[in-house]
């Protein structure tokens, strides 16, 4: 026992130290870089304590983008969720499975950068499709990307475009590997249609359903490339998203000390995010 | 004993992490000495060298793809041209000058950043190479902005694209409605309302209401031709005064004329407008001018004329938006690479590089050369432009400035703010930012 326990050591220290060198140095490095005044660009440094995290926090812009990521992720996830686990329940039982599995899988596929460009394009007022599709049933052209009230919403539609093939792909799975006999038993004793998806289906697929709430959670505060192509964070700062802010401070300014300080909040946040959840998935797995 | 075997193996985990950490540290001390002995290893020039461009993408990347072709064949040196958008270009240069990683020889520098480059010691001095200055046959305005400080100092990068901002207008709806050519932005309105009222596929005017610096590049010149200056000389931001007021007065006039969906255009929105015919005027870059006369894709071809941006109440202040290459200092063949330069901006490469489309010569004889006037007819007034454009505030900070301004007009523009109390709070953080 012994030895096979230096042997599991042994056989973990080169994972134990890729993890030490690219993930724990470079957050312990963030963390200290937060409390530092870093100018990449000329190269000076000075220590600042929290002074960092107090701008940021006096910044209006940084809770403008706070706020807008927080909308963003609950909108986007929250449609994500539900859109993909309604298309997997119906698509499980139908018939032509495999075609239209790979069919709705094909925006996933895509690189976001691709699916930001042919987006602008169909979001255009004037030449994009989406206004003219709209023109044929008697709609007036909408203001997609240039109003300040749609272009966040505008951008929720793209993301939920692309990643509710995921939510579906992971959903399917998990309700494919319910087993044919719990229906079955359940039909003996006369339920229907929506018991079974109410109290089988439904309570089955939790663990799944709160992993891709997490993944998709822990992937949407991430959004970037879409803000970055369709409005550039604007008009005004409608679209600004944390990420956004992070980027312009770090990699326009190369005010590295701030925008390391932003970064900081923003783990924070997702750690948070992830905690409420894995709580949820230990639960219910104790439970099972 | 278990308890014993996990401490080792923490200490040595915390042992490694020790290591790579003074690794880096001392990477990154080093920076300091390589300058020195660098000196002493300067390439000789008789064996091939191989030099890397960081390169902003598209036409001028492409034309300069092309015409490094012939150089190698010459010299026997390889020339690689890396390509990439604007933002990634910035970062690229600055994190390898940063990371002394030298991986290019020579860089491409939109001319604002000078100020920021020149401050972080990024580039090399060109003076040892250039001993009697830049020759006089470059546009005065052009060489001014390579030189740190502005116009009076060292020479740091030498002009290479000669950008400058024109006004755009249909010569045929001027002449269908009987006008002179707008000469003000009073003009430019009261055309873009008749067109307006007047045409049904037309608009007046496009704006490239984009936030940061797509908007900011297309309102400065009417900042300007109210008569605004943007950083005072104490370099104090002067953004809400009258001027700035009245020209986004006027900004927000001319958006009612225009296309829906300003409030996002960037030049590409713009550049379709323009040759689909949509609009009327706009403000752009002379690199556009292939796009408005190609066959292929324009609905306007020879209708559009070029003239120099209207004026109000100063003179007409066109901006000037050069690229430079400079040498960053971590190049390994500053000699080759100073070489290179002096090649790729003389006459000959630059009216090779104006035919193969990379759009605006530095130098005032490839303007004039006669067979360029005649395939490209706006050469007359783009030259014209330059020598009488206005460069950017030179400061180190304009990045930010840019950035910032633009985001409130950008507000402005889309309605989320008044006029003045937009112009104020971009002003008030302009302070903050121009005070660190």
């Amino acid at each position: 026992m012994r030895k096979s326990n230096t042997m599991t050591h042994i056989f973990l220290l080169p994972a134990v130290v890729v993890f030490l060198v690219l993930t724990v140095y470079p957050l312990l490095y963030a963390v200290v870089t937060s409390f530092y005044e870093l100018d990449f660009l000329k190269g000076d440094i000075s220590f600042i304590g929290l002074d960092n995290f107090n701008k940021l926090f006096e910044h209006d812009v940084f809770w403008i983008s706070l706020r807008n990521t927080i909308i963003f992720v609950i909108v986007a996830v929250l449609m994500e969720v539900l859109l993909g686990t309604a298309l997997a329940i119906y698509f499980n039982s139908g018939k032509g499975l495999k075609l239209i599995r790979t069919a709705i899988l094909l925006p996933m596929l895509l690189p976001p950068i691709t699916v930001a460009l042919t987006w602008k394009m169909m979001y255009d007022y004037e030449f994009g499709i989406i206004n003219y599709l709209l023109g044929w049933i008697g709609v007036a052209p909408i203001e997609w990307l240039s109003s300040s009230n749609l272009a966040l919403l505008s951008i929720i539609i793209t993301d939920v475009w692309q990643w509710t093939p995921f939510v579906f792909l992971i959903i399917l799975a998990s309700l494919q590997a319910i087993p044919e006999d719990i229906y079955e038993s359940a039909s003996v004793f006369g339920a229907n249609a929506s018991q079974c998806l109410r109290y089988i289906t439904l309570p089955l697929l939790k663990p799944a359903i709160i992993l891709v709430l997490l993944l998709r959670t822990i992937d949407t505060f991430q959004v970037f490339e879409k803000m970055y192509v369709l409005t550039g964070g604007g008009p005004g700062n409608a679209t600004e998203t944390i990420t956004f802010y992070i980027y312009r401070h770090g990699f326009r300014y190369f005010e590295t000390g701030y925008a390391t300080a932003a970064s900081i909040v923003l783990v924070l946040i997702i750690i948070l995010f992830s905690i409420f959840y894995l709580k949820r998935v230990l639960k219910t797995s104790n439970l099972s | 004993m278990y308890k014993t075997k996990r401490t080792v193996f923490i200490f040595l985990i915390l042992l490694i992490s020790l290591i790579v950490l003074t690794a880096c540290n001392k990477a990154s001390s080093s920076s300091g000495d390589e300058e020195t002995s660098k000196e002493d290893t300067k390439e000789a020039s008789t064996e091939p060298v191989e030099l890397t461009i960081a390169a902003r993408a598209g036409s001028m990347a492409d034309a300069l793809t092309e015409v490094v072709k012939q150089y190698e064949e010459e010299t026997g040196n390889k020339v690689n041209v890396n390509a990439m958008p604007y933002d990634n270009l910035k970062e690229t240069v600055v994190l390898d000058v940063r990371n002394n990683s030298g991986a290019f020889d020579l860089v491409m520098i939109d001319d604002p950043w000078m100020p920021e480059f020149a401050e972080g010691e990024l580039l090399t001095n060109l003076d040892s190479y250039f001993p009697d200055g830049l020759a006089s046959d470059f546009v005065q305005k052009s060489a001014a902005l390579g030189k740190v400080p502005y116009e009076t100092g060292s020479t740091y990068a030498v002009p290479f694209i000669g950008n400058v901002q024109m006004f755009f207008y249909r010569n045929d709806l001027v002449e269908k409605y009987d006008i002179d050519a707008p000469q003000t932005w009073d003009d430019v309105l009261a055309f873009a309302e008749t067109i307006k009222d007047e045409e049904q596929e037309t608009f007046g005017y496009a704006l490239r209401g984009q936030r940061g610096n797509p908007i900011v590049s297309n309102y400065l010149p009417l900042f300007w031709a109210y008569g605004g200056t943007v950083l005072d000389e104490n370099m104090k931001p002067q953004v809400n005064t009258e001027a700035g007021v009245k020209a986004m007065e006027m900004y927000m006039k001319l958006k009612e004329t225009g296309p829906k969906g300003v409030e996002t255009f960037d030049s590409d929105q713009i550049a379709t407008s323009l040759t689909q015919g949509q609009v009327a005027m706009t403000i752009a870059w002379p690199s556009w001018v292939s796009e408005v006369d190609n066959k292929e894709n324009s609905n306007v071809v020879g209708k559009v004329n070029f003239s120099a941006v209207p004026s109000q109440e100063s003179d007409a202040a066109a901006m000037i938006g050069n690229w430079l290459l400079g040498i960053p200092r971590t190049s390994q063949n500053t000699d080759a690479a100073a070489a290179f330069l002096e090649w790729v901006t003389s006459a000959e490469t630059q009216k090779e590089m104006t035919i193969l489309g990379a759009g605006a010569p530095t130098r005032v004889s490839v303007y004039e050369d006669p067979e360029l006037v005649e395939q490209y007819r706006h050469f007359p007034a783009q030259l014209e432009a330059l020598q009488n454009s206005v460069a950017r505030p030179r400061t180190s900070k304009w990045s930010q400035v840019e950035d910032t301004w633009g985001m409130y007009l950008s507000q402005i523009l889309a309605g989320q703010l008044d006029i003045q109390e937009g112009l104020d709070k971009a002003n008030e953080e302009l302070e903050g930012i121009l005070a660190k």
